[in-house]
């Protein structure tokens, strides 16, 4: 073959192997992410008519590891609740497990924990090395269809995080294997979950995930519905040093607001927004609450307000508490205190308000325990009502 | 995806031209006579034996995998042609090739590596998801090196046919372009050409 003739076959092949398949993912990939949140309809007008109430207790009182951390809830079909949490001898070391306990509409109590992912499961089913496992995020559509995403590790600490995806398709009773998500170019680290995504109207969800290696931002992980961990995308709101570990709160089909860990020095919780579905977003700016260095929730009620749980304190994690926006996290108010006691920990909460307009707040409590408090929008009116007094 | 075992399969072909190159190379630093069929045969299972050699739970490629270690196409091109150098005595990829997968392992990585760890509100990662411009430059340049030639054309032609086969774990395009090892190799390798070309005319 002359050399003219080998470069118009080289060119040929280019043109089959890379360009038709190329044009064909063009017509398949959409111009940005697949977004239009699914805001949850209103809550029943029974449940925001009843008389002011909170109840806490812990997730498995019996549960004993000397560590714990992490926590998160979801409802499936039936009103039915499950939470994931991290417990073992402390935070990073191997023989952590990710637990899941459930707890049926209208039980008593909640299930006996049982662990739903160790380092050797992972290790297993991912069919690789896992150091150690970490945060884990539960999440569902209200159907029996449940989604796990978790973080492992080779080596290092957080930094060397890479995120796994299980699902569920009988309410969180069986799972199948992990699935590893490749998000990072650099040996795929340093990806980490903390808080609930929001549902799309696809049946997709955006997860906010969070990056610290070198800086620390927060991202956002576009899944499909159908779970296949190869189509999931990740994007960017904004980068650099700046804020991570967001929580992401739809506002409508295409308004949303993003809560952030400070880790900077101006110790603040810091928002951007987002006017067209999570593909742009305004800079991260500083909301007049604390935040120190420490974890947070956000999530929107059923009313439109939203609810925000922080450490409401400049420094250390002994208080916990609420605030509420009118305005899509313009103002804020405060909205009542779950834990104070000086030199404890209380901290890393979960959001959740189930169907029956019940808002449920798990967190950990001083790494002993996961606690979960439970209460009506009549009782946060009420501590909005007395922080203004 | 055409095959969802073929990433399983990669991981253990990667390590396995990783350990045969270096085995020829060591080889041949010590003047070791690598030539003929027994020692081809010899060093390809040794390679492959310690691919395979179980740590743990897991043979070695799949720990290493666990360190988020993946080949991108261009560096496995790159040990594929240092294997056949070393039991052929000739290799596939041309002098100007190699110079140009350092240029572009080191261009490449340079560009994705700063944005994707943070620095800036940029992702040039997110270029690689799905259909993008990155595609249609990647198959330009692919275009325009066979046209003149150039053999590297074919191996950034394979890249992307990988990527629309995934062949690899990663579902992004980026990976399969350029992988840390191979972005700090090639900037490794460009700065001693440079070192050795500025000694040249110095002497």
């Amino acid at each position: 073959m002359s050399r003219q003739h080998t470069r118009w076959f080289g060119i040929a092949a280019v043109v089959a192997l890379n360009l038709l398949p190329l044009a064909r993912s063009w017509r398949s990939t959409p111009t940005g992410p697949p977004a239009e949140f699914a805001v949850a309809p209103p809550v029943l007008a029974s449940a925001t008519n009843d008389a002011p109430n909170l109840t806490t207790e812990f997730l498995d009182p019996a549960f004993r590891t000397p560590s714990v951390h992490v926590a998160s809830l979801c409802e499936v079909a039936g009103g039915r609740l499950l939470a994931t949490w991290y417990g073992g001898p402390r935070e990073g070391h191997q023989d952590v497990a990710i637990y899941l306990a459930s707890r049926e509409a209208g039980a008593a109590q909640w299930s006996p924990a049982r662990p739903l992912v160790t380092r050797d499961s992972a290790a297993r089913e991912l069919d690789r090395y896992v150091r150690k496992v970490g945060n884990a995020v539960i999440f569902s559509d209200g159907s029996e269809r449940v989604w796990l995403l978790y973080v492992s590790i080779a080596a290092g600490g957080w930094s060397g995080s890479s995120l796994n995806l299980k699902l569920s398709a009988d309410g969180g009773r069986t799972w199948s294997r992990s699935e590893r998500l490749t998000l990072s170019p650099f040996f795929n680290v340093s990806e980490l979950a903390k808080n609930q995504p929001a549902p799309l109207r696809d049946g997709g969800w955006c997860v906010p995930i969070y990056h610290e290696l070198f800086g620390k931002f927060p991202e956002l992980l576009w899944l499909p519905a159908s779970g296949s961990a190869r189509a999931a995308v990740k994007t960017r709101p904004f980068g650099g040093a700046t804020a991570f570990q967001p929580a992401l709160v739809p506002l409508s089909a295409q308004r949303a607001l993003l809560a952030n860990r400070d880790y900077r020095a101006q110790r603040k919780v810091q928002l951007a927004r987002s006017d067209d579905g999570g593909h742009t977003w305004t800079p991260p700016a500083a909301a007049d609450l604390p935040n120190p260095h420490s974890g947070l929730d956000a999530i929107r009620l059923r009313d439109g307000r939203v609810l925000l749980a922080f450490n409401d304190t400049a420094e250390g994690r002994d208080v916990l508490g609420l605030a509420m926006s009118p305005d899509g996290g313009a103002t804020w108010q405060r909205a009542g205190t779950l834990e104070r006691e000086a030199g404890q920990e209380f901290s890393y909460p979960f959001l959740l308000q189930t169907r029956d307009g019940l808002i449920h707040a798990a967190y950990t409590w001083k790494r002993k325990g996961i606690k979960q408090a439970t209460f009506n929008l009549a009782w946060l009116e009420a501590q909005v009502g007395k922080e203004a007094k | 995806m055409i095959f969802t075992w073929l990433p399983w399969y990669v991981s253990f072909a990667s390590l396995w031209l990783v350990v045969w190159a270096g085995l020829l190379g060591g080889a041949r630093m010590v003047r070791l006579p690598i030539t003929g069929q027994r020692w081809t045969f010899g060093s390809c299972s040794l390679a492959l034996a310690i691919a395979m050699m179980p740590v743990g739970h897991f043979p070695l490629a799949r720990v290493v995998a666990g360190f988020g270690f993946v080949p991108s196409i261009p560096l496995l091109a790159l040990l594929a042609d240092t294997v056949l150098r070393g039991v052929r005595g000739k290799g596939w990829l041309t002098p100007l090739d190699h110079k140009l997968a350092w240029l572009w392992g080191a261009l490449a990585g340079l560009t994705l590596y700063p944005s994707a760890l943070g620095l800036g509100r940029f992702d040039a990662y997110s270029l690689g998801w799905g259909f993008t411009a990155l595609g249609v430059v990647i198959a330009t340049l692919a275009v325009w090196l066979i046209w003149r030639g150039c053999r590297f054309g074919i191996v950034l032609m394979l890249a992307t046919a990988a990527w629309q086969g995934g062949l690899l774990e990663s579902a992004n395009y980026w990976d399969y372009l350029v992988d840390p090892v191979y972005c700090a190799t090639a900037v490794i390798a460009l700065a001693g050409t440079l070192v050795r070309g500025r000694r040249a005319t110095a002497i």
